[in-house]
């Protein structure tokens, strides 16, 4: 079986996401000759004229508007991995959207126009991606073609990108220069710029890496129901074993693992992703929904928490919020805006509320108390979203 | 091809999700292979036992093969079935001749309209998946409705990491997608792993089978040979033909799928 990777496409609009991926699925002859027809007679039967995004932007309004408007999930295999690529939208309203796509990707390609440089969602992009958890990013330069295959124009978005990268602390990142319109570099090697050995699809199997397990891991898994001795769950990092003794967090409570099964068959073990249901004995209460179990591991139980978010809609200090980690839910306060940036800038700004779209660090006060873990560390258990009355206010993650 | 595994370990989570959230959860069933592998997973999910109804929508243009299949499955599983038919719609003659979108439309989308009001239904779990179609590669696997059921798809809510979210201001009911991430083959090699029972229509009878069922009417069946799971997988590995070409909803017009399902279609 192949390595599977997701990787999110990025950058600001009309930079060329759509219309590199289109090329990619078009040259590799991965979009079936008669999905393509379709897609043309649809076009132009609605008077337009077919473009490579157009394999991607499906909806009416994305291809009579020229631009994305929610993401889109597309695969594409190598002899190597077999990569889904989620397409994201540039504009700034639909920042939300690229989160989402963002948030389920281990890798970034980040395009950036050789016209126009870096703009202010090159940045954000680049900066929500690394947020969510992306650690790897391959710059796209694009549209090489409109500066006529010019190498010096090449070395000085890249000495522009490199600088905004290292501000916001991206570590690993590599470059590669196309033309999305013409295929450059894409699928195929470009003829107009022999300076450049590689294609993309060459670097994207050389540079990215799917992320391992790191062994060693806090044996944790959260509840998702329960009834009567049995629970039901997933492991989340580590693995259990049928007679571990388990921990329940936040209720204290403590039992045995008699027999478990994971996707409704017996085993001995289960390891970090399986589903799990669990006959426990010894329990002296009722386990809740959202509980964390651990053996020999003692869960971090919080009950104010320094967390880094990112905003949908105003957040407003002292008013009454919920807090999603995983499975958990937890009635909450922000008591303190301890710092918050603008990501199209870079810039840091003051004030008593954090505005929509803005990241920020903050001190948030449960009700009760509620176990979360690093973030880097156990992924699954230190990130959350924050809900209103509204729906969705911010998306964090737990720095201390 | 997906680690068959891994996907059903997302599914089966998804599900129990669904389950944990919502008060009145209900599994659609169109009979088809992939709605007959989302049974499967929730039978895994509940020791063999779907503690909610299966809801079949009835449209009348069905096979009678899909009929036959429906009440032998529902029987040697056991589950709960609820059969929902539009039967205003019906009396008063709606079918393919008045316009496929508008047939679909009443004797699909009305047909659940008026099952989940009337049972207060906050959740629906629907096998589609992201390679069908471009428009559904586009869903979240917690996607809200409104009360005029329409899919929002202009301002779909951030979906974050694997955080389900079940509320929803003024919505009336969450569609709960936990196949998205499966692909056709993958459902066949889940299929011929856990020996899932296949309505026959899919098997070639003098050289044609059925790759999607639908409705009689407006489903056509492709060129084929394939008479076992094992020769569907195979051919599968080398069609250039989509999977729904045989389907009116989706190219009878340009974005009727789009319209379609902004109006609530699955
Ligand atoms: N000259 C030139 N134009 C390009 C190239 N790639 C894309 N374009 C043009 O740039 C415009 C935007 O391309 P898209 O692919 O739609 O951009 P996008 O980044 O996906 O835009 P959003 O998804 O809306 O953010 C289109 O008019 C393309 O034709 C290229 O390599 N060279």
């Amino acid at each position: 079986m192949k390595e599977k990777m997701n990787v999110v496409v990025i950058g600001h609009i009309d930079h060329g996401k759509s219309t590199l991926l289109g090329r990619l699925l078009y040259d590799s002859g991965t979009i079936k000759k008669r999905v393509l027809e379709e897609i043309r007679k649809t076009v132009e039967e609605s008077f337009g004229k077919f473009e490579y995004a157009h394999i991607l932007d499906t909806l009416q309004e994305e291809r009579e508007g020229h631009m994305t408007i929610d993401i889109m999930h597309t695969w594409f295999s190598t002899d190597k991995r077999e990569y889904t690529f989620i397409d994201c939208p540039g504009h700034h309203e639909f920042v939300r959207n690229m989160l989402t796509g963002a948030s389920k990707a281990e890798g970034a390609i980040l395009v950036v126009s050789v016209v126009e440089g870096v703009e202010d969602q090159t940045r954000e992009h680049a900066l929500l991606a690394k947020f969510v958890g992306i650690g790897q990013f391959l710059i796209a330069v694009n549209k090489m073609d409109a500066v006529k295959w010019k190498r010096e124009e090449y070395e000085r978005i890249k000495k522009e990108v490199t600088e905004m990268l290292e501000e916001i602390g991206v570590k690993k990142f590599v470059f590669v220069p196309i033309s999305a319109i013409q295929g450059d570099n894409i699928f195929k090697k470009s003829r107009h710029m022999d300076w450049q050995g590689k294609t993309l699809v060459e670097v994207m199997d050389e540079f990215f890496e799917v992320p391992k397990k790191k062994g060693n891991e806090p044996n944790l898994g959260v509840v998702q129901y329960s009834f009567d001795d049995k629970i039901v769950g997933r492991v989340e990092s580590g693995s259990f074993k049928r007679g571990d003794e388990l921990l329940f967090e936040p209720s204290g409570l403590r039992g045995v693992v008699e027999e478990m099964s994971v996707c409704g068959e017996p085993c001995e073990e289960a390891s970090s992703g399986d589903v799990v249901e669990l006959r426990v004995s010894g329990m002296k209460g009722k386990v809740s929904r959202g509980e964390v179990f651990a053996h020999a591991y003692l869960p971090k139980k919080k009950e104010e928490i320094i967390g880094e978010i990112f905003t949908f809609t105003e957040l407003f200090p002292g008013k009454g919020y919920v807090l999603h980690r995983g499975t958990a839910q937890v009635k909450c306060r922000i008591s303190e805006i301890l710092e918050k940036m603008d990501p199209r800038k870079l810039s840091k700004t003051k004030g008593g509320v954090v505005e929509k779209s803005m990241l920020a660090r903050v001190r948030i006060s449960m009700e009760e108390p509620i176990v979360i873990e690093d973030f880097t560390k156990v992924p699954s258990l230190g990130r959350f979203v924050i809900t209103g009355p509204e729906g969705i206010v911010c998306a964090g993650k737990y720095v201390g | 091809m997906n680690d068959l595994k891994e996907l059903e370990k997302k599914s089966i989570y998804i599900i129990r999700e669904a389950y944990a959230q919502f008060k009145n959860v209900v599994v659609l069933w169109s009979t088809g292979k992939d709605s007959t592998t989302a049974l499967a997973l929730c039978r895994k999910a509940f020791d063999g036992k779907i503690p909610f109804p299966v809801v079949h929508i009835d449209t009348s243009y069905k096979f009678p093969e899909m009929y036959e299949f429906r009440d032998r499955i529902a029987k040697e599983w056991g589950f709960d079935l609820h059969v929902v038919r539009n039967e205003e719609a019906l009396r008063k003659g709606m079918g393919p001749h008045k316009g496929k979108l508008v047939c679909c439309n009443a004797l699909k989308t009305e047909a659940l309209k008026q099952y989940i009001l009337r049972n207060k239904v906050d959740a629906v779990i629907v096998a589609i998946r992201r390679d069908e179609h471009g428009i559904r590669a586009k869903e979240r696997v917690f996607s809200p409705r409104d009360e005029n059921f329409r899919w929002a798809y202009k301002e779909q809510e951030p979906e974050m990491w694997d955080i389900y979210l079940s509320q929803s201001k003024d919505k009336t009911h969450v569609r709960v997608h936990p196949m998205l991430e499966w692909t056709e083959i993958d459902v066949w090699r889940y299929v011929r792993k856990e020996n899932l029972p296949v309505n026959p229509l899919y098997f070639a009878r003098n050289g044609k089978r059925y790759r999607s069922l639908g409705c009689q009417p407006c489903t056509v069946p492709i060129e084929s040979n394939a008479k076992t799971v094992d020769e569907i997988i195979e051919e599968l590995k080398k069609t250039d033909i989509p999977e729904r070409s045989g389907r009116a909803q989706d190219k009878e017009r340009a974005y009727m799928m789009q319209k379609l399902r902004s109006l609530g279609y699955m």
